[in-house]
């Protein structure tokens, strides 16, 4: 029997990291521009004082001091679980559940906790597909959420993603330039603009 | 980061150590092309690393996030790939410990990258075979034997550069790799070194 080679590496595959350099670095933007909450303990406190003043206007200022605090963990299933243990006169059991909007929002982004997002639920099928490397997929998904989910904040962030695979993985700069194109009109977040202009116009001069 | 940011067209050949110096000047484009250049090989090292595909991403992608953050502590700008390398090995090596912490209240990682699924597809059975008993032996050694072993003989870094990623004395790295290799030379054929 041969003896493994030094190093081993030569006896392996360079396996295709394509798609999770994409990936990969949307995500290192992502986190660039979102502070790490423990690093800023301001951000903390200021996160809890608006979630208890929240709380405060959406709950009946007879709801007393108790049920407001365990409201604000579990608002939505705490009058089922504590249905066997309170009276029908209890003040919690009063305590409004959250309710589906009608109608989308403005902005488009969900704010209910009931509401179903279906952008995030696209988005982590595009997770998938480019995990598994199903390029085709990844496309797809996330033309779908530019062209019917347009109102969304992250359907410019979808056709920036769009866009660099046409451009790195798929070489398409004119399918990309539209991409890019597309993101830009959408008001893309302030941070997404700059890369945005730089990404369309690599796709230009290819 | 920060209003200080700016974009501009950068020609794909530019040095690494113009690139960084750009990149502290808070040039994004500088900042792109440096992962564009880098960030496939460390990927690919991570995996090795790591034995799994979500696992090396979610390394690569922290040591870019760090190594961002703190380019200003890079004294040699031309010494990028070296400098991200070994933020790529600090952050494995506390992946790693926290899996092994996982293991034994019985949380098993997902390995789905071992060495002998990652082998060519003209590898014999019995390099095949080897190389799951190296990858085997390889879980069972500690965490830095396991690291240092990994860069010196499955990715043939230098002695030195292994030392240097490490954050380690040549000396304590020759330790890790000898101790490594009596465990391994004891279970796998293997070429001397």
């Amino acid at each position: 029997m041969n003896p493994l080679p030094r190093p081993v590496k030569t006896l392996l595959a360079e396996p295709p990291v394509d798609a999770s350099v994409m990936r990969v670095w949307a995500k290192v933007q992502i986190k660039r521009r979102v502070p790490a909450p423990l690093a800023r303990p301001w951000l903390v406190f200021a996160g809890a004082a608006a979630l208890v003043a929240f709380v405060v206007m959406v709950y009946p200022r007879s709801t007393p001091a108790p049920a407001l605090l365990v409201a604000v963990g579990v608002a939505p299933v705490a009058p089922v679980v504590c249905q066997p243990f309170l009276g029908p006169s209890t003040p919690l059991m009063h305590a409004r559940r959250p309710t589906v909007p009608a109608s989308r929002p403005a902005g488009g982004a969900p704010v209910s906790p009931g509401a179903i997002d279906v952008v995030g639920t696209l988005l982590l099928g595009v997770e998938d597909a480019a995990r598994e490397g199903r390029t085709d997929q990844v496309v797809a998904v996330l033309g779908e959420i530019g062209e019917h989910h347009a109102d969304d904040p992250r359907a410019a962030e979808a056709l920036f993603m769009l866009g660099s695979l046409q451009l790195d993985a798929m070489n398409k700069p004119r399918l990309a330039e539209a991409s890019f194109r597309r993101a830009l009109e959408l008001r893309p977040a302030e941070d997404l603009v700059p890369q945005l202009w730089e990404r369309l116009q690599e796709a230009e001069a290819r | 980061m920060g209003s200080a940011a700016s974009v501009t067209r950068l020609p794909e050949g530019l040095p690494t150590e113009a690139l960084v110096n750009r990149a502290l000047r808070g040039d994004r484009g500088a900042e792109s092309l440096l992962y564009r250049r880098f960030a496939g090989g460390v990927l690919v090292t991570a995996l090795r690393l790591m034995r799994s595909h979500s696992a090396a991403e979610d390394v690569v992608q922290d040591s870019f996030v760090i190594g961002f953050a703190r380019l200003a502590q890079l004294k040699t700008p031309g010494q990028f790939r070296a400098w991200l390398l070994s933020i790529v090995v600090s952050q494995a090596r506390k992946r790693l410990r926290r899996e092994r912490l996982l293991q034994w209240v019985g949380l098993e990682a997902v390995a789905d990258a071992p060495l002998h699924h990652q082998a060519m597809g003209s590898a014999s059975v019995e390099a095949r075979g080897e190389l799951a008993v190296l990858d085997a032996m390889l879980q069972q050694l500690p965490v830095a034997h396991r690291l240092a072993w990994t860069l010196r003989y499955v990715e043939g870094e230098k002695l030195d550069d292994v030392a240097a990623v490490m954050g380690k004395s040549l000396a304590t790295t020759k330790r890790y790799l000898q101790a490594a290799e009596q465990r391994i030379s004891a279970h796998v054929a293997m070429e001397t070194p």
